[in-house]
């Protein structure tokens, strides 16, 4: 590290890597939400850990580690949008803050939860109804092919994606909302 | 256009200029859907990592390596070069992960047939096992590990999925293996988060689930059914449903006796072969052997029951049990991979009545007889019961109700080379195993095993 400052904490380079490889779901779903696109959101999360080790030194303690990198991240993200420039659909600077204010609630565990809950839910569905929820992260244009491929139009395919998604989001909830009750929450 | 419909638009980047906005302006005004967008934007990035991961495993079976994070190598060049190495080598073994499925961790005096390999420790690609004995633990790439008890049958589908055609297994799902499925010939459970049990009664067409800790979903795709299982319940399924257990699987009992009636055979049941040379007989044994090129090494046996005083009209069914014991004679290679075996019956004797020694050409021959059934046996196995459970056999049963019957049990199958393995059950003098034996049912037995 080339920073002066004396290092504030006792924590290692495995210990970076360690901490950023067991934050990144929970930064990456929390730049989602104010980005429009995942390219943006790769961007940012690599421009992110740079900074992140950068000044890891300044890091007191394992336990702040998540809500520092949001702060970081956050940062990262308001900026990636203003460079955007208005050519963009972008949400507006005030939504955005109150998003910002409000994403940084979700924690580690919550993040955990949510995909134990995801994967049982996905699970319930139909192959081809799973594939086609995976199919917008599988490279561009994969729900058009799946949409010459069905027979369908791509408009309905769209549709028929949105209504599984709600189902899909319904099931994770309810997954939840047991499991919080479950636990005694 | 509803607001949940216009996030899910807006995050698969379908959504246009002015949907945006309107969504936009929905977001300032309502908490609830601020929280929604937050709650779908991390589904999407779970959704995603999800895509990355199959589409990981995807090329790990072709081979190709596949970048499965998002943080680039080159960019963290500039960080530090112990921290390149040590993501280079996550990368790397994430990304090149061979076309395994599963690793068979350990075996406790396993034998197998499969065409995977069995050696503890191998790498297992998708494929079937079939434990015939012992205990082995496999250990999905996804961390589910299942133990599985002979005599069962497993697929392995993917690190995800397995399917238990019969036996049974405990599977223990770690955190990371959480929507692990299990598939049985009826249904498949979605695990949860925790540790179950499933058995498989191949013959029964039965299967049943059983949570030791933690939850599982069990469903039935004909029915539509699902239950949630969790703390000790459990759940049997059959071809037309489910049952819910508040508990632990009632303990296993034995096929009741109840309503059954069994007769041993008299003493004396013997064999013949083709050349009456005494020297290829055995007094413990009961032969069944078709050879070629002509009869001289054939083997037929012959048993008798004394039904007197015995009423089997009072009777639904009745079966004839034949256990079979090994005596390596001849060669299991040289025979069909399937054997069929014929019983015929007649009343009376099935021998010489002046004690003289039983001859091949003067014993009851199969077209002097009834045939009242056959059953198979595969070739490669040495023991087990056989038999026949026929409406043939209760009719002739019927037919001779009083007395003396006997019966002839013949190899209808060649052997395919000489040397064939001579099949050999055990008679009445057998010191372990029991003789023929002739039992009857007030139901047919398939009911009463159910009980």
């Amino acid at each position: 590290m080339e920073d002066s400052e004396q290092p504030r904490n006792q924590l290692s380079e495995g210990d970076f890597m360690r901490l950023l490889m067991k934050h990144e779901p929970a930064l990456r779903a929390f730049s989602r939400s104010l980005l429009p696109d995942w390219n943006l959101v790769d961007e940012v999360i690599q421009e992110a850990s740079l900074t992140l080790w950068e000044k890891f030194g300044q890091l007191e303690s394992e336990s702040g580690f998540l809500p520092w990198a949001k702060v970081v991240v956050r940062f990262k993200c308001l900026s990636a949008i203003r460079d955007l420039g208005r050519d963009r659909h972008v949400f507006s600077e005030g939504v955005l803050e109150l998003l910002a204010d409000e994403a940084a609630e979700m924690d580690v565990e919550d993040h955990a939860q949510a995909m134990r809950a995801l994967r049982v839910c996905l699970a319930k569905f139909s192959n081809p109804h799973q594939e086609l929820l995976l199919a917008p992260y599988s490279g561009d244009g994969r729900v058009r092919d799946l949409a010459i491929k069905s027979g369908k139009s791509a408009n309905a395919l769209y549709k028929l994606l949105g209504r599984l998604r709600e189902k899909l989001s319904g099931c994770v909830h309810e997954s939840i909302a047991r499991e919080g009750l479950a636990n005694g929450i | 256009m509803e607001s949940d419909q216009l996030i899910h638009r807006y995050l698969i980047g379908e959504a246009t200029a002015e949907e945006v906005a309107a969504l936009d302006g929905l977001l300032a005004a309502d908490p609830e859907l601020r929280r929604k967008l937050i709650f779908e934007a991390g589904t999407d990035a779970r959704l995603r990592e999800i895509a990355l991961e199959r589409v990981a495993d995807e090329s790990a079976e072709k081979m190709a390596p596949v970048k499965v994070s998002f943080l680039s190598p080159v960019s963290l060049l500039s960080i530090a070069a112990g921290v390149v190495a040590f993501l280079g080598a996550y990368l790397w073994t994430a990304s090149l992960k061979p076309e395994v499925v599963a690793t068979l961790v350990s075996s406790e005096g396993a034998s197998w047939e499969s065409s995977l390999p069995t050696l503890p420790g191998s790498k297992l690609t998708a494929g079937s096992l079939n434990l015939t004995s012992g205990m082995a633990t496999i250990r999905f790439r996804s961390g589910a590990e299942v133990v599985l008890e002979a005599p069962a049958n497993l697929v392995l589908e993917t690190p995800m999925r397995g399917k238990l055609l019969a036996g049974a297994a405990v599977i223990d799902v770690p955190d990371e293996a959480i929507g692990f499925i299990m598939e049985t010939p009826d249904s498949y459970a979605v695990d949860h988060g925790t540790r179950f049990a499933v058995s498989v009664d191949e013959k029964e067409s039965h299967s049943a689930f059983e949570v030791l800790e933690g939850e599982i979903s069990v469903h039935h795709p004909v029915t539509g059914e699902e239950v949630r299982l969790s703390g000790r319940q459990s759940s049997t399924v059959s071809g037309d449903g489910m049952v819910k257990i508040d508990g632990p699987l009632p303990e296993k009992t034995l096929a009741s006796t109840k309503g059954r009636v069994r007769i041993d055979a008299s003493p004396g049941a013997f064999s013949v072969v083709g050349n009456n040379e005494v020297e290829y007989l055995h007094s413990d044994f009961l032969m069944a052997k078709k050879s070629l090129p002509n009869e001289a090494f054939d083997r037929r046996s012959l048993f008798t029951f004394d039904l007197t005083g015995f009423d089997p009209d009072r009777y639904a069914s009745a079966g004839i049990l034949l256990n079979l014991v090994p005596t390596g004679i001849g060669y299991a290679a040289h025979l069909p991979v399937v054997n069929r075996f014929q019983i015929y019956g007649r009343a009376g004797e099935a021998g010489p009545v002046d004690g003289s020694l039983p001859r091949w050409e003067t014993v009851a021959k199969p077209e002097e007889c009834e045939l009242l059934g056959t059953f198979e046996i595969p070739r490669s196995q040495k023991r087990g019961t056989f038999g026949i459970e026929t409406p043939e056999l209760m009719a002739f049963l019927k037919a001779h109700p009083t007395g003396r019957v006997s019966f002839l049990l013949v190899r209808e199958t060649l052997e395919l080379e000489r040397g064939g393995l001579v099949h050999t059950f055990a008679s009445d003098s057998h010191p372990a195993s029991s003789g023929p034996v002739l039992e009857f049912y007030q139901k047919p037995k398939s009911d009463h095993d159910t009980e």
